[in-house]
């Protein structure tokens, strides 16, 4: 079972989210100046990938932002299911921004011009600096989640990296157009690297799918875990007087269980609680991201 | 699809099961069993002979009948589990909370005894 967020962990994500939306928004503002002053396929994608980044720790930043000002004694309920929509809603922005950049590639390829404006040398000072910023940052979260053993900080880590090779490619891109400038072939080099911008934005626009809509769907347990919530409660056989029902729902990653329990009515409460709170933990303990409610039955609910 | 054959002598009750225990099956051996205890039932072995597959919905019924069965003085026995269906409830834990015999002679001398 992963530890529960304290409440300064929780604060010092909202800050490490903030500063890399702040990062994400000047990021924004270079690679919109660039995009103007040039004539560039690989400008337009870098803008829709960049455009799409900020959207994305935006609407992170919001969501982290609410929870922590939420914390007034009252339930958010569906939060969990706000986050897989606002993801599906980045997904749907991926798809539109990918359909331009295909579209603006195809006429580029059809109608083939050299890239040229004063955009392309602002572009090329943003990718150099972003790609040192993200390759210090890389190397920095790597560093810690080696030392932490940290899973989040090495999804982080990973997440530099990524972003440091698509400023190398980029980079490449425009170094390239501007160097075989002489060649005719050369003006493909453009459409062509703006492509392989769509395919990532693609392929992360299809994960972002596939996740978002199977943890917006309910479904049925996995037989092996339903064996598990029984197997539990065979281990704690004397624990309860009767068992009356067991409902049980996976929604992506966290598994809800409720189980209907009869106790002695000869047994005190505190005995009664520490029993259900026993059933509970051991189920909740052998199935992973499960959430396990012991309802109290009385000999007429049967 | 399930098939429950029924034969009783005195206080004793013995129920075939034939087929498989599934989602869509148990709900109707967890009635016949509700009505046997209703019943007075003070005995019952359960011969598992013929028992192909049980899934969980099957393993939960023998789990709340046990339970029943403890509460209201019914002795109860299961028998005759062909590998697959005892593998199952060994790796449920069942194989420690419920008298589980490899023939029904044992199972009938069980509950006599």
């Amino acid at each position: 079972m992963s530890s529960p967020l304290t409440a300064s962990d929780s604060v010092s994500r909202e800050v490490a989210i903030r500063n890399g939306m702040l990062l994400a928004l000047l990021d924004t503002g270079i690679v919109t100046v660039a995009l103007v002053a040039a004539k560039s396929s690989v400008l337009l994608a870098d803008f829709f990938k960049t455009l799409l980044e900020l959207v994305a720790v935006t609407l992170s930043w919001l969501a982290i932002r609410r929870i922590n000002r939420g914390a007034n004694q009252q339930f958010e309920y569906g939060m969990g299911k706000m986050e897989h929509l606002v993801s599906l809603f980045v997904g749907l922005l991926m798809t539109v921004c990918l359909l331009l950049i295909v579209l603006n590639a195809l006429r580029n390829i059809l109608h083939p011009t050299h890239i040229a404006g004063v955009g392309i040398l602002i572009s090329i000072a943003d990718q150099i600096v972003y790609a040192f910023v993200n390759a210090f940052l890389w190397l920095k979260n790597r560093r810690e989640a080696r030392a932490a053993s940290s899973p989040l900080m090495e999804a982080q880590s990973k997440l530099f990296l990524t972003r440091m090779i698509g400023n190398v490619f980029i980079l490449l891109s425009l170094g390239l157009s501007m160097a075989l400038k002489p060649y005719a072939w050369a003006s493909y080099i453009d459409p062509a690297a703006s492509l392989m911008i769509g395919a990532s934005i693609l392929m992360a626009a299809m994960g972002l799918f596939s996740t978002s809509v199977s943890n917006l769907l309910d479904r049925t347990l996995e037989e092996s875990d339903q064996i598990v919530i029984l197997r539990e409660l065979a281990r704690h056989f004397d624990d309860y007087e009767s068992l009356h029902t067991i409902r049980s729902r996976r929604a992506g990653t966290e598994v809800f269980i409720d189980i209907l329990l009869e106790f002695d009515p000869e047994k005190k409460v505190g005995e009664i609680q520490k029993a259900a709170a026993d059933i509970r933990r051991s189920i909740e303990q052998a199935i992973r991201g499960s959430r396990v409610t012991i309802g109290l039955a009385t000999s007429a609910s049967a | 699809m399930l098939t429950i054959d029924e034969s009783r002598e005195a206080e004793l009750t013995v129920l075939q099961l034939t087929g498989r225990l599934d989602a869509v099956t148990a709900p109707e051996l967890e009635q016949r069993l509700a009505t046997l205890a209703g019943d007075g039932c003070g005995k019952m072995a359960v011969d598992f002979g013929k028992l192909e597959m049980i899934v969980s919905a099957g393993l939960r019924v023998f789990l709340a009948f046990a339970k029943k069965c403890r509460k209201s003085g019914i002795r109860l026995a299961l028998c005759r589990m062909q590998p697959v269906v005892y593998e199952v409830f060994k790796i449920s834990g069942f194989t420690e909370i419920l008298a589980i015999f490899p023939t029904r002679e044992e199972a009938v001398r069980s509950l006599d005894s």
